[in-house]
């Protein structure tokens, strides 16, 4: 198929080129790839500045607004906003210049009532203040009834020209989604009235910042607070001002455009870090097991081992503490890592001299060979990689919280395996080439052949494997949030897509009706999984392209 | 063949062993204990509950019998769900689980292996294309995307299924469809790309040259060395399909496993977690050793490696 791709390179005039400069070449001939890099490009763009792309902060919630469709328009105020002569107008910053402010406003006082619902049937209706029963509450010619599943949790819905009555089916314009018609449900209905015909009207005079003059229905006052959800119209110098939800909001009012593209922030930042996690411990894993795999392991450096190992747990059960585990941990890495070394390297002095002697004690059988490093080192990945690694992730998460720093470790640890591998094949193959020979001859150490020759070289097929693992790394991610493991930061739940997609799951109601909070955030992360993916295996074409068409 | 197997059997108590150590030290070193969820326990009765459940010892010694009481098959009460063993609430749901994880890995082989075998035989063709496309969506949708759509579409749109429950065998199809989707497109790309490998190498054109049928040529004769990519897939595969459960089941409310895992681990029922893991992990590790038989079966070199 690309024979001709070939011919033509061959037909050039002989330059020199570099791999890289010549990859390049190759990939952005690649649409798919091109597609995939100018995506991930976007979305790693506005993930880092979503302070300033996303129209709205990601937990900004306008509870008045409750859920609506994309598209939707209202005045561009906030929750709640006071105005006040001689300081400045706290209405949305953006509308903070000078002129005449005007609002309509709407004051409404809201009743509340419980409504005990069996399966869709209406069984009682109780009003809160003085907990009298009634038999119907009427919501026509009042502007909204807003219902909130107490139950159920978190579920609001709008409606207005409609009767709840006793006895009879909760109207469909709820959009309530009550599974199994013999459960009971209790709803809060928060009954809103408008409490004149007409709006009251409020203008305000803003010179150099500050309101000047006040007044509202054209009697001068001092100070007003207004309430997002009383006003209807909003202008300056007689220009309606709006802000419209793009994608939407979700059941308290978030805009779901700045949630996505702040989901996006977290999501990007778990699959980068946690992929550079795995990608330092992969390669200097799988570069210690190619470079020094021909050292023999013997059997005083694996019960050394065990008895450092069998110490710490020990050790730490005693404390029983958090920080002993990862201690433990750490300190068990940091053993494996200096015991490959100490074993590849026999001129170590002291362990070496201990290894003689005890070598020609009677204590020989010590030092009998039990397995090569290499082999060793890969038969404990062949184990890691046989384990139901995520349910491991689960049980470290559940037990020791969500910090994003524990998910970043725990992800990383699950990718490294495969990187491992793959470098460890590369330095096998690497280290047999003559400029290694060459290196070795003109005197490089261990440190310089393996960070100067042998790592570089493997550093193609290492940035293929890493645009791989990035989505990979998401898709674990939004997984976990998606079970109810959200990433936290100090106590605090991000929202990821993952997230994200959970609770537009939820919050779909009667046939779908509020699908955007599940399409929006599935559509951003199938898009950046898609191009990431893309990018990867175009990446691979391109850097290695006698592997092309395989997976 | 039979000392290549007898090899594989010894590696999986060890992997087995690692597996607990690792889940029973990540469950017990954590702050917190099964019964600090519940209010008002004094120190007594913590004391009498920390007794009956064997957890009054100290770590290792907890350990020690607990791999004891392993070794006898017994996998310890739960402390949560009261007056249950472990094994009974294991019994009770994994059925459901594993015809969820049978339906849905079957179905992949089917739509995989036939999709990727036509694929590859006809490639560049049209099917070629919108096949390889769909299972390109398949591998970068993720299944809790996936799930929530096909309810939103089959369910609530149309109303051929219902959105969730576990009744009739008409709630099996949405589970195992999404659980199915990515393995599936894994599979299919194996196969395209194990069949495009395969198809072009000369004892392909001699058994063509002979006068086979085509048919023949390709299931007795391409598809045994295309299968291999694949084969070697089917273990990482079974894994991603027992993780996948926990979402599938959460979406769909299917009453299996995968569900009662996470929140076995919120509550620190350390019995009942532990259990699930070793449940998944002899799955997984017995997966493991199945397609490594069969991979030796399909490929003898691997037995003399």
């Amino acid at each position: 198929m690309d024979d001709t791709a070939e011919n033509e390179e061959t037909q050039q005039p002989l330059k020199g080129r570099s791999l890289w400069a010549d990859a390049w070449r190759r990939l952005i001939k690649n649409r798919m790839a091109v597609f995939g890099m100018v995506v991930v490009v976007l979305m790693s763009l506005s993930a880092l500045f979503a302070g300033v792309v996303a129209p709205f902060p990601a937990t900004y919630q306008q509870l008045w607004i409750g859920p609506r469709p994309p598209g939707y328009e209202h005045p561009a105020v906030k929750n709640e906003m006071a105005l006040e002569t001689g300081t400045p107008p706290e209405i949305l910053d953006r509308t903070r210049e000078d002129g005449t402010l005007r609002f309509h406003v709407f004051p409404r006082k809201t009743e509340y009532f419980r409504l005990v619902l069996e399966g869709m049937t209406v069984e009682k209706i109780v009003r809160q203040i003085g907990a009298v029963e009634v038999d119907e509450v009427a919501a026509k010619g009042t502007r909204e009834v807003l219902a909130v599943i107490e139950s159920g949790g978190g579920l609001g819905a709008e409606a207005s020209d409609t009767t709840v009555r006793v006895g009879e089916t909760i109207p469909d314009v709820f959009g309530l989604t009550l599974r199994g018609a013999d459960e009971r449900w209790v709803l809060r209905l928060a009954h809103v009235i408008a409490e004149r015909d007409e709006p009251l009207e409020v203008a305000a005079e803003v010179r150099d910042g500050n309101v000047t003059s006040l007044t509202v229905d054209g009697k001068p006052q001092d100070s007003i607070t207004l309430s997002g959800r009383e006003v209807t119209r909003f202008e300056v110098n007689g220009e309606e001002q709006t802000v419209t939800h793009w994608l939407g909001t979700d059941l308290v009012g978030r805009d779901v455009l700045s949630r996505v593209i702040f989901g996006g922030r977290i999501s990007l930042l778990v699959g980068l870090v946690a992929t550079l996690v795995s990608l330092v411990i992969g390669v200097v894993y799988g570069a210690a097991s190619g470079y020094f795999g021909d050292a023999p392991v013997h059997l005083v450096d694996v019960l050394l081992f065990a008895a450092a190992v069998v110490l710490v747990l020990l050790g730490d059960s005693w404390t029983g503490s958090a920080t002993g585990f990862w201690a433990a941990v750490a300190f068990g890495l940091a053993l494996l890592v200096v015991g490959g070394t100490v074993a590849a390297r026999r001129n170590v002095r002291p362990y070496h001299r201990l290894k003689v002697w005890l070598g020609a004690g009677p204590l020989r059988f010590l030092t009998v060979r039990v397995l090569g490093a290499d082999n060793l080192m890969m038969r404990t990945v062949d184990i890691l990689y046989g384990l139901p690694y995520m349910f491991l992730v689960i049980l470290l998460l559940v037990n020791f919280g969500r910090d994003i720093v524990v998910l970043f470790i725990a992800l990383g640890a699950v990718q490294w395996l495969t990187m491992a591998r793959i470098v460890r094949g590369q330095v096998l193959s690497l280290r047999e080439k003559e400029f290694i020979e060459a290196a070795r001859m003109a005197g490089a150490g261990h440190g310089a052949l393996l960070f100067r020759h042998l790592i570089p070289n493997t550093l193609g097929i290492v940035a293929v494997y890493t645009t791989l693992t990035i989505p990979a790394v998401i898709l674990q991610e939004s997984f976990l949030a998606f079970i109810g493991l959200a990433v936290q930061y100090r106590g605090e739940n991000l929202a990821s897509w993952g997230a994200l997609v959970d609770q537009g799951r939820q919050a779909l109601g009667t046939g779908g009706a509020r699908w955007w909070m599940l399409v929006f955030p599935s559509l951003a992360m199938a898009l950046t999984l898609f191009s990431l993916n893309f990018l990867g295996d175009g990446l691979r074409d391109a850097l290695d392209p006698q592997q092309k068409g395989k997976t | 063949m039979l000392t290549f197997i007898l090899r594989r059997l010894l590696f999986m108590p060890l992997v087995l062993l690692i597996l607990i150590t690792l889940s029973f030290f990540i469950m017990r070193l954590a702050p917190g204990s099964p019964f600090t969820t519940e209010k008002n326990v004094s120190d007594e009765v913590l004391q009498k509950l920390n007794e009956k459940y064997n957890l009054d010892g100290s770590i290792p010694e907890q350990f020690g019998e607990y791999l004891l009481d392993l070794v006898q098959f017994d996998l310890g009460p739960s402390t949560k769900h009261k007056d249950k063993d472990v094994s009974e609430i294991l019994g009770h749901h994994f059925p459901t689980s594993a015809l969820l994880g049978a339906s849905a890995i079957t179905l992949a082989l089917i739509v995989g292996l036939s999709a990727g075998i036509i694929a590859g035989i006809r490639q560049n063709s049209l099917f070629d294309y919108t096949s390889m496309a769909g299972a390109m969506t398949g591998l970068s949708v993720p299944l809790f995307v996936v799930g929530p759509m096909l309810v939103l579409v089959f369910a609530l749109y149309l109303g051929w299924f219902d959105v969730a429950g576990w009744d009739d065998w008409k709630d099996l199809v949405l589970p195992a469809v999404t659980l199915s989707l990515p393995f599936a497109a894994r599979i299919a790309r194996l196969t395209r790309a194990g069949m495009l490998e395969v198809i072009h190498q000369d004892y392909i054109r001699v058994a063509r040259a002979k006068g086979l049928r085509e048919q023949v040529v390709v299931v007795r004769h391409a598809l045994k060395g295309a299968l291999l990519p694949v084969v070697s897939f089917l273990g990482p595969g079974v894994a991603q399909v027992l993780t996948g459960s926990l979402v599938v089941e959460k979406i769909f409310g299917v009453p299996g496993i995968g569900r009662e895992f996470v929140e076995s681990g919120l509550n620190r029922d350390y019995f009942l977690a532990m259990g699930i893991v070793i449940l998944y992990g002899t799955l997984l590790i017995l997966f493991n050793l199945v397609v490594d038989v069969l991979y030796g079966f399909l490929d003898p070199r691997i037995r003399f490696e």
